[in-house]
């Protein structure tokens, strides 16, 4: 891995970032406070309190934060904050700032970090060959089987000592951000920091080992402007400090099974500003990379409730859903033993790297143009006068037009697996069986719907053709045996992997056809191939 | 003085457009450089004093950060794939093309960023001919970008006692209007032809601007947009007889005169109309969005509709609320 991780100095700068964040986030709010007065510090604060005292009054007195954040505190600021002085306001202000921030921040452990690196392949290993035999050490080669880990991983590890990297991979389930950890270990590619929502920390084990592995809590259910701009500046200051990170784009796991292509660009936003700042700073050496990242999973623990989730309340997002199987160890370990009967568990893909502009940079860290031609990248963030620096608005475009990139990488990183090709395959049967219905009454009464051999065979066939034209394009992947098996034996092996997880079976292969079963989890896993229709 | 103050104004291409652009920069004491960007006599590029010519786009592009493009589509990609070779992030590159790039469908600002690493780009387009500026008439236009420093820029280098000139951050928006009243106004063409009459031009202006902003709204921009500068403004330029290119287009089809012989009377002007109606057409079918003047110029070009049975169409379609 060469040099020593930079996140193995965090504990010792973890005070100065919170220190640096607090003044950041304080200093930003008073010059906005400064430049409209109608929007001061009162606003602010108000709009806090309220906030604050509606999330107390539901999730109750076991979510406040620190020495600030007791509803009486709340009730107080309420009442008194329109009749305080400037003075008190910045005070206040101040100690919210710091409060949060406290609480945001993380810690790195080095000690837990080697412990975890020996005990989590161990862990994963005997779940995902529990029904396997063999010694020890061919239980880390077939863990390895099992997880495929893809890209130009030589340039990654160079671009790595080049400057500050961020993971930015599509999001399917709570597993995610350990199995990332592991993979980047496997690659070679030192450790980072990441966001993870506070309710993961409520398992203590998970919490010890996500608090002491530099993750930092996000607690999505504060809404207030003061808190987002704790947790913005936060991953600001972390990143100019050359602090890789990890931040899942589409905010949160992808509820429809779909790649995602509609990205919250907060956290992204926040490299690009790190960048700009280094540059005023006279630094544009301090380069910042981006890495796209897709996760590829043959089955997912939490698919069933994702699906209804979306289902349910198409564009409204719960964060926490109800009987989450991730809450349950017993549910996690069923869910990893039955999966290690596949051939293929999970791909993930480490994409083209890109500059915080969204170009493709090399392994020199050298960033070029659609057209492969070497750009300047200090040169876009120049101004009238020649100087360089922040500009709000220009840098807004620019961060939406970094997520457009990023959009697109996933598309072309996504690598399609047996269980999601023929759940497509069939979920269009069903479509075309309805051709009149919507979704929801497609997902209705497709369940128990026949498809004949025939059908299935040819539709696969055809599929199978399309997706190897736009693999040959470089628009999309496919594992390589969803395109050079056999018609047959590829429904064999996805059948065997539909079937394998989920209490209520997606098919059933009957002499004369397949019979559908769960339709939603047939929607869920054909939808990784929605955005080929995109392509097409 | 800064550095900014002291940098040149590009200027790209030939033709009035390339003369009135270098006339509003001198207007304002900016230094311009001009890389005609193709084989040119000295004295059809007109008055060149103080006007720095440059040999090749990378004196341009040295000399200067904010390029206005004054060439016509089919040259575009070739002027960009040369400007690429030395521009850099800091450049901004501003066009003057109302219309797509036949073939491709493509709006100016999609060719330049596809082709070059700008981004900080805008389309200079509205109810402005430059013959008519150089003559000494007030002129308006619409400079759309995203990015606000190119439209302060802008506004700063070209406003001029004969030039208002206003913006817009919906760049999506300005182009597709100005695109999508070319059309329209090929239907006043072929409504003077056939002689409706009054009401029937009311009409068409009320309902042609209604469909540009449903056809700015299917291409990502704010449908208010169509009822300013480079939407309702530009049209309202285009059917004042004797009419813009696309206005005289519509005469000809009305009178049944045959596509080989309107594009050998319009040339490029009348390539850009049929592509930019089919495109557009298309774009609406695909998104659901109705488009029946547009659908039906597009139908007319391909020679599946006569200009009587167009007319007959559009007013058999059902009774709609406004």
């Amino acid at each position: 891995m060469g040099a020593r991780p930079r996140l193995f100095d965090f504990n010792q700068e973890r005070d100065r970032i919170i220190r640096d964040a607090t003044e950041r986030v304080f200093q930003i709010h008073v010059a906005r406070a400064e430049a409209n007065p109608s929007q001061g510090l009162e606003y602010l604060l108000n709009e806090a309190a309220f906030r604050e005292l509606e999330r107390l009054t539901r999730f109750g007195p076991d979510d406040e934060i620190g020495e600030v954040g007791s509803f009486g505190f709340w009730r107080g600021l309420a009442r008194r904050v329109g009749s305080a002085g400037e003075g008190e306001k910045r005070r206040v202000l101040k100690r919210l700032v710091r409060s949060y921030l406290t609480d945001i921040a993380g810690n790195f452990d080095p000690r837990v970090y080697q412990f975890a690196n020996q005990v989590l392949p161990v862990g994963l290993s005997l779940l995902f060959n529990a029904q396997g035999g063999g010694v020890p050490g061919s239980r880390f080669r077939r863990l390895r089987d099992r997880i495929q880990i893809e890209g130009d991983l030589d340039t990654l590890r160079a671009l790595a000592q080049r400057g500050t990297m961020i993971v930015a991979p599509t999001h399917l389930s709570n597993l995610d951000s350990p199995v990332i950890g592991w993979a980047l270990k496997e690659a070679g590619l030192p450790p980072v920091t990441y966001g993870a929502g506070k309710n993961l920390f409520t398992n203590r084990l998970l919490s010890y080992f996500m608090h002491n592995l530099g993750a930092y809590r996000v607690d999505r259910r504060i809404s207030h402007g003061i808190y987002k701009s704790c947790l913005k500046a936060y991953s600001e200051v972390l990143l100019e400090r050359g602090f890789r990170s990890l931040f899942f784009p589409g905010g949160t796991r992808s509820r429809s099974g779909e790649v995602e292509r509609h990205l919250k660009l907060g956290l992204l936003g926040t490299g690009l500003t790190a960048y700009a700042r280094g540059l005023e700073a006279g630094r544009p050496d301090k380069k910042l990379f981006v890495v796209p990242m897709t996760l590829n999973c043959s089955l997912v623990l939490e698919a069933e409730g994702l699906i209804n989730d979306y289902l349910r309340a198409v564009g409204r997002e719960d964060f926490l859903l109800p009987n989450d199987p991730f809450d349950s160890p017993a549910e996690v370990a069923r869910f990893v033993t039955k999966i290690a009967t596949m051939q293929t568990s999970m791909v993930i893909r480490l994409g083209e790297p890109m500059d915080i502009l969204g170009h493709r940079v090399d392994a020199e860290g050298v960033s070029y143009d659609g057209q492969g031609r070497p750009v300047r990248l200090e040169t876009f963030f120049e101004g009238p006068d020649g100087s360089y620096g922040l500009s709000p608005e220009r840098d807004r475009i620019y961060t939406r037009q970094t997520g457009e990139a990023l959009v697109e990488a996933y598309v072309r990183e996504t690598v399609i697996l047996p269980t999601q090709f023929l759940a497509y395959v069939l979920f269009e049967a069903a479509r075309r069986h309805f051709p009149e219905l919507d979704l929801v009454r497609v997902l209705r009464f497709g369940q128990d719907l026949h498809i004949p051999w025939d059908e299935v065979n040819a539709e696969a066939g055809r599929l199978q053709a399309i997706l190897r034209e736009a693999v040959r394009a470089g628009r999309i992947r496919a594992l390589a045996s969803v395109l050079e098996k056999s018609v047959p034996e590829l429904i064999d092996e996805a059948l065997v992997g539909l079937n394998v997880y989920h209490a209520k079976a997606p098919v059933e292969a009957t002499g004369q056809g397949i019979r559908l079963g769960n339709m939603e989890l047939l929607c869920y896993y054909g939808n990784r191939l929605r955005a080929l229709e995109e392509l097409a | 003085m800064s550095e900014s103050s002291e940098r040149a104004i590009g200027v790209v291409g030939q033709g009035p457009w390339m003369k009135m652009l270098v006339d509003l920069a001198r207007t304002h004491g900016r230094r311009v450089v001009l890389w005609a960007a193709g084989d040119v006599e000295a004295d059809d590029l007109g008055d060149l004093s103080g006007v720095t010519v440059a040999a090749d786009a990378e004196l341009l592009c040295e000399s200067s950060r904010t390029i206005l493009m004054a060439t016509t589509f089919p040259e575009l990609p070739s002027i960009c794939e040369r400007l690429g070779e030395h521009v850099q992030g800091h450049h901004q590159v501003v066009h003057t093309l109302q219309g797509m790039e036949p073939g491709t469908g493509r709006f100016a600002t999609e060719i330049i960023t596809e082709l070059t690493c700008v981004r900080q780009v805008g389309a200079l387009v509205g109810p402005i001919y430059p013959d008519m500026y150089l003559e000494g008439k007030p002129c308006g236009a619409i400079i759309g970008s995203e990015f606000p420093q190119v439209i302060d820029h802008l506004q700063g280098w070209l406003t001029s006692p004969r030039l208002r000139l206003y913006g817009s951050r919906d760049l999506a928006g300005v182009e597709t209007a100005a695109a999508a009243v070319r059309p329209i106004a090929a239907a006043f063409g072929l409504a003077s032809v056939l002689e409706l009459g009054p009401s029937a031009r009311g009409m068409l202006m009320a309902r042609g601007v209604a469909e540009v902003a449903r056809l700015v709204e299917a291409f990502g921009g704010n449908a208010r947009t169509a009822f300013g500068m480079a939407g309702l403004g530009s049209l309202a330029t285009q059917v004042e007889p004797p009419g813009a290119s696309a206005y005289q287009i519509g005469e000809m089809l009305a009178r049944g005169e045959s596509l080989e012989a309107i594009v050998e009377a319009h040339g490029a002007r009348a390539r850009d109309l049929i592509e930019t109606s089919r495109q557009l057409s298309a774009r609406a079918e695909e998104d659901g969005v109705a488009s029946h003047i547009v659908g039906a110029l597009a139908r007319m070009f391909s020679g599946e509709l006569s200009a009587p049975a167009a007319m007959r169409e559009l007013f058999a379609l059902r009774q709609m609320m406004e």
